[in-house]
């Protein structure tokens, strides 16, 4: 009975309501947001590095160096017949590449650069579909510049660079190759660094036959790196094995700042939508205090008028709630799908954020839990500024309520 | 440095030697002789030139004690190699710091010249395969061309091509190539002078091929050969010692 | 006018419960304005002005070494510098300028068998450089500055890397570079004192330019120049760079700190988030002023439809709904704003706290500081203010409109 008359009150009072949802629908979809932009720019992070960098799950050779510019080949490894079948069936996608760090000259200038010799196969497992080629990816006997290298050489598209390095084994090599390419990828710790050339190339260079540095899986699920990691290290003894959440926890980590920053923000903002969403709710509840009167009169306890209260303010909060997180979600998960584009943001400016993968999607977090949450506060905070209003408003004898204003 | 030009300073007769010969000659040379040298060091590395003057003791081609004297800056820097080991005292540190790993792959005082290129002298027979390719004109005069495969790929320099002057029987020129067969470095001396009774070249360059403009010149400014040694040069109170 | 005035007041103060509401959603909406803003100003004026003071307000390299800056070209310096230094100071805008050599540097304590990879940047200036612009901002936590009575080399170190290395006041440490050709540069140093500021300055260590000059190899020059403009505003900054660009010509890169890399992008960044922050607390006031106009609407029409009976203009009407929502929004943000200062007072005064754990997470590109200083500023309470106005007109017009253009027959007709 006192839904149906909750109902049939907020139905009644059509326009108020409406605007008191307004408020609702606006505060659930600023927190939804807001938490879709905080979490998608560690997404961001965590994807960006995963795609350019660790993928889910790697194998190295043993104490390969954790971070920095070392990439030793000494200690590179074969991948025997039998275990490349086996990542095939284990993993959705693997490659394997092999990582130095040589010289690389022009003319008078030299700098070191980090060179990948990535396998055909390499997109696989580490997408380039935002990456900017000026000229093209490059062919066997070509290398592909990152800009900075690029810049500082002053090597274009079709120029010769020599690149000197030693082989597994010890012995000096120099090669030249064309440049294919410059490269931008909008993740710094390529573009200021990074050298591309094929497998076959880096490894005759380094007279490799076969060995490789780094063998890279993608599996079907993210989560799975970790179990699939302890299969992965059984498998290769004499390796070492990493996952993508070793190698963002520094910077996760490091984030601690980034985190407590947002949680600041959040609640200061969500302060601000309760305080509407209340301010609204209060005051469509004090101006029926004349209606409360007649319930009253009408033989309703004051528990009834308090819980019909509540029940409007819920219903309204539930609908408003619903609307603005229904909304914010399906934006969230619109981009958490199809990412925005920052290439233009981020685009020249990588030594800028150099200890950041950045990847020049934003991608926004999206998940049930937050809507849940988000809807909860409104229906709570809802009921809660619907009660109070009611409380004070049922300790008005009858007769006082329904005397005209 | 000393060791360096000695390494291959032989003393044959008229006939066509076999390489084995040629080396095993060159490397009997030095084994009782002792030097001391003053040698002038210039490096340009395509931006600048700087000048370094150092003396060096060197007993075989074993041991070598460098004391660098100029540039001010420098001057107290002392370098010491026994057998494989090389160690450099910095003075302002007061430090003596034994150089290996990567270090060694580093040029000595910003050269083209690394603490390795010093190192790998050693042994040469027993890290190359060498034969002599023939006899070629070289700045009008006959040189033998020996051509050296390393026997190992952890040799730092694959190959290497050395033209041996027939008279003097000193590698005036010497080309150092990559794994790829690509040039990387060229050595050659020059201004070959007698001194106690020896052919000495008095300079050497080394140019960095791979780099445009690099190069380093090595000018022997006075040369005497077995001279009496303090028993302390070759020892690490020499390296600590103020002087 | 006055009119107007008093039948707005009279409205305002008969629903007094619903003003008050309307008024307690700006108030909060104004003080959380000026608080956020005190607190994004404190950070990133923070930020900004101790980067400023250690990294030049105006820098001067050679354009060799702008192009070459991630090698850390030390070749391509300024030697002798001393002429271009006087010509700087000439400049009228200048207060002051000083030649500062930065270079990466290994350090390792003096009695260490093996050498350490401790790296830090060695930061070497003169000493009008270190007495007015990086002493104030850093906290010597243990020893002291640079000592004349010390006979050899001296450095001070930043906190993380004193605490990497181990070492205290007065030990010795071994400080192991390569100096402009590339060639070894080496030196051994007193450890005179141990500072900490920001994550910056803790990273780096210290050295008189004379130690620097040595271990680079430059006996009379310097790598950059630092130039502290008269007026360290940021058009003060342009314009000291443009004056400096006129006298020096060619051949040198003279930026002013905004337009360093680092900042290029960052402040941009750093100004559209205060301007976000500002728009959604702006919309959110705003929907909440919307509503209260709209019900005092609604629930009005019946009086609305008397005042227009009676001869009121629709101008009037709207004028009335405005001014109702004018003196809403001005008093709200005035309280708002009265209500926000002690916390922003608090804020610049007690600041938050991070602690060194973030700021040795932070690392060496920004200057973040363990404990984070609001800065209150004029403009940050003007801004405030202006919300609350701003959002009380923008509320109030559309339900004012409406309220305009009900006809008379229609609101007598509604009225209960």
């Amino acid at each position: 009975m006192l839904v149906k008359m909750a109902l049939r009150n907020l139905t009644r009072q059509m326009g108020r309501n409406v605007i008191s949802m307004a408020s609702i629908i606006a505060g659930t979809f600023v927190i939804v947001i807001g938490w879709g932009f905080a979490s998608g720019l560690d997404e961001n992070a965590i994807r960006g590095q995963i795609d350019s960098a660790s993928a889910h799950a790697m194998v190295v050779p043993a104490d390969y160096p954790e971070s920095g510019l070392a990439h030793p080949v000494d200690d590179a490894f074969h991948l025997a017949e039998s275990d490349q079948s086996w990542l095939d069936t284990k993993t959705e996608h693997w490659t394997a590449r092999i990582i130095a760090v040589p010289r690389v000259i022009k003319g008078r200038d030299a700098m070191k650069v980090r060179w990948v010799g990535a396998a055909p196969d390499d997109e696989s497992v580490f997408p380039r579909d935002s990456w900017k080629i000026e000229g093209r990816w490059p062919s066997d006997g070509e290398i592909l510049l990152a800009a900075k290298p690029a810049d500082l050489l002053e090597a274009g598209v079709g120029d010769v660079v020599t690149v000197e390095h030693r082989t597994v084994d010890g012995g000096l090599n120099a090669m030249r190759f064309t440049v294919s390419g410059v490269l931008r990828t909008g993740n710094p710790m390529i573009d200021n660094i990074g050298a591309f050339s094929t497998l076959n190339s880096v490894d005759e260079f380094l007279r490799a036959e076969g060995r490789v540095t780094h063998v890279a899986t993608k599996l079907a699920d993210r989560d799975q790196s970790l179990a699939f990691a302890e299969v992965l290290a059984e498998r290769f003894e004499a390796q070492t094995v990493r996952t993508w959440q070793a190698e963002v926890a520094s910077w996760l980590e490091a984030g601690q700042l980034r985190i407590q920053m947002f949680a600041t923000f959040g609640f200061a903002l969500l302060l601000m939508a309760a305080t509407g969403i209340a301010n609204t709710v209060l005051m469509a509840a004090f101006e029926r205090v004349r209606e409360i009167g007649t319930l009253r009169s009408m033989g309703l306890q004051r528990l009834g008028v308090v819980v019909l209260f509540g029940i409007e303010g819920a219903l309204l909060g539930l609908a408003g709630g619903m609307l603005g997180a229904g909304l914010a979600g399906g934006i969230n998960a619109y981009y958490s799908v199809n990412g925005i584009d920052m290439t233009a943001l981020i685009q020249g400016k990588a030594e800028v954020m150099s200890n950041v993968p950045i990847a020049a999607t934003l991608y926004l977090g999206s998940s049930w839990g937050v809507l849940v949450v988000a809807v909860v506060v409104a229906v709570v905070v809802s009921i809660l500024a619907s009660v109070y209003p009611a409380l004070t408003a049922s300790n008005f004898s009858p007769a006082e309520a329904v005397r005209p204003a | 440095m000393w060791f360096l030009v000695f390494l291959f300073q032989v003393a044959f007769g008229g006939e066509v030697p076999t390489a084995a010969e040629l080396l095993a000659a060159m490397d009997a040379n030095l084994q009782s002789s002792s030097q001391e040298s003053v040698t002038k060091m210039v490096v340009n590395d395509g931006r600048r030139t700087r000048e370094y003057r150092m003396s060096v003791v060197a007993r075989g081609r074993e041991d070598a004690a460098v004391a660098y004297l100029e540039p001010a800056r420098d001057s107290g820097t002392k370098m010491l190699k026994v057998g494989e080991q090389m160690w450099i005292y910095l003075p302002r540190s007061e430090r003596v710091q034994k150089i290996s790993g990567h270090m060694m792959r580093q040029g000595m005082m910003g050269s083209d010249l690394s603490y390795e290129d010093m190192m790998t002298t050693e042994d040469f027979d027993e890290r190359y395969e060498a034969s002599v390719v023939g006899q070629v004109e070289l700045a009008g005069r006959k040189h033998w061309l020996l051509d050296a495969n390393a026997k190992d790929s952890s040799v730092t320099y694959p190959r290497r091509k050395m033209w041996i002057d027939a008279e003097y029987l000193i590698p005036t020129k010497q080309e150092l190539y990559a794994v790829s067969g690509m040039l990387l470095k060229t050595w050659s001396m020059a201004d070959i002078r007698e001194i106690d009774g020896k052919n000495v070249p008095m300079k050497m360059v080394i140019v960095d091929e791979l780099k445009e403009g690099s190069s380093t010149t090595m000018v022997t400014e006075s040369l005497k050969f077995d001279v009496p040694l303090e028993g302390e040069v070759f020892s690490r109170r020499w390296l600590e010692r103020r002087e | 006018m006055n009119h107007i005035l008093q039948l707005a007041a009279r409205n305002a103060r008969r629903n007094l419960r619903r003003t008050l509401l309307t008024l307690s959603t700006v108030m909060v909406g104004a003080a959380f304005t000026l608080i956020t803003l005190t607190f994004l100003r404190g950070v990133y004026g923070g930020m900004t002005a101790d980067w400023a003071e250690a990294f030049g307000p105006v820098r001067i390299v050679t354009s060799e070494y702008a192009k070459k800056e991630v090698l850390q070209p030390l070749y391509a310096n300024m030697d002798p510098i001393d002429e271009v230094l006087n010509q700087v100071r000439a400049v009228p805008e200048v207060q002051d300028a000083s030649g500062v050599i930065r270079q990466g540097v290994i350090v390792t304590p003096a009695e260490a068998e093996e050498l350490g990879d401790v790296g830090t940047l060695l930061l070497g200036g003169d000493e009008a450089f270190f007495t007015s612009h990086l002493k104030p901002g850093a906290d010597l936590i243990e020893g002291g500055w640079f000592s004349p009575e010390e006979a050899g080399d001296q450095i001070v170190l930043g906190r993380r890397v004193a605490q990497q290395l181990g070492v205290s006041a007065s030990d010795e440490v071994v400080l192991m570079g390569a100096d402009q050709d590339g060639s070894l540069a080496e030196t051994r140093a007193r450890v005179m004192g141990i500072v900490s500021g920001n994550s910056l300055l803790d990273a780096q260590s210290f050295v008189p330019l004379e130690t620097a000059r040595y271990m680079a190899n430059i006996p009379d020059g310097g790598l950059e120049i630092l130039v502290y403009p008269v007026d360290g505003s940021r058009s003060g900054v342009v314009a000291t760079a443009d004056a400096l660009r006129k006298t020096l010509g060619d051949g040198y890169v003279i930026e002013p700190w905004m337009e360093r890399s680092l900042w290029k992008t960052n402040l941009p960044i750093m100004d559209a988030i205060e301007w976000v922050l500002a728009a959604i607390v702006v919309f959110l006031m705003a929907l909440a002023i919307f509503n209260t106009m709209t019900m005092s609407v609604l629930e009005r029409t019946g009086e609305i439809g008397v005042l227009r009976a009676m001869g009121q203009k629709k101008g009037e009407t709207i004028l009335v709904f405005l001014t109702e929502s004018l003196l809403i929004g001005l008093t709200g943000a005035l309280i708002g704003v009265l209500v926000g200062l002690p916390f922003a007072y608090w804020l610049a005064t007690q600041g938050v706290t991070f602690g060194q754990d973030v700021v040795d997470e932070v690392g060496d590109s920004l200057p973040m500081t363990a404990t984070v200083y609001g800065n209150i500023s004029l403009d940050a309470v003007l801004i405030a203010l202006s919300c609350g106005v701003a959002t009380a007109l923008i509320g109030a017009l559309l339900p004012a409109l409406r309220a305009s253009s009900i006809p008379p027959y229609e609101a007598m007709r509604s009225r209960r």
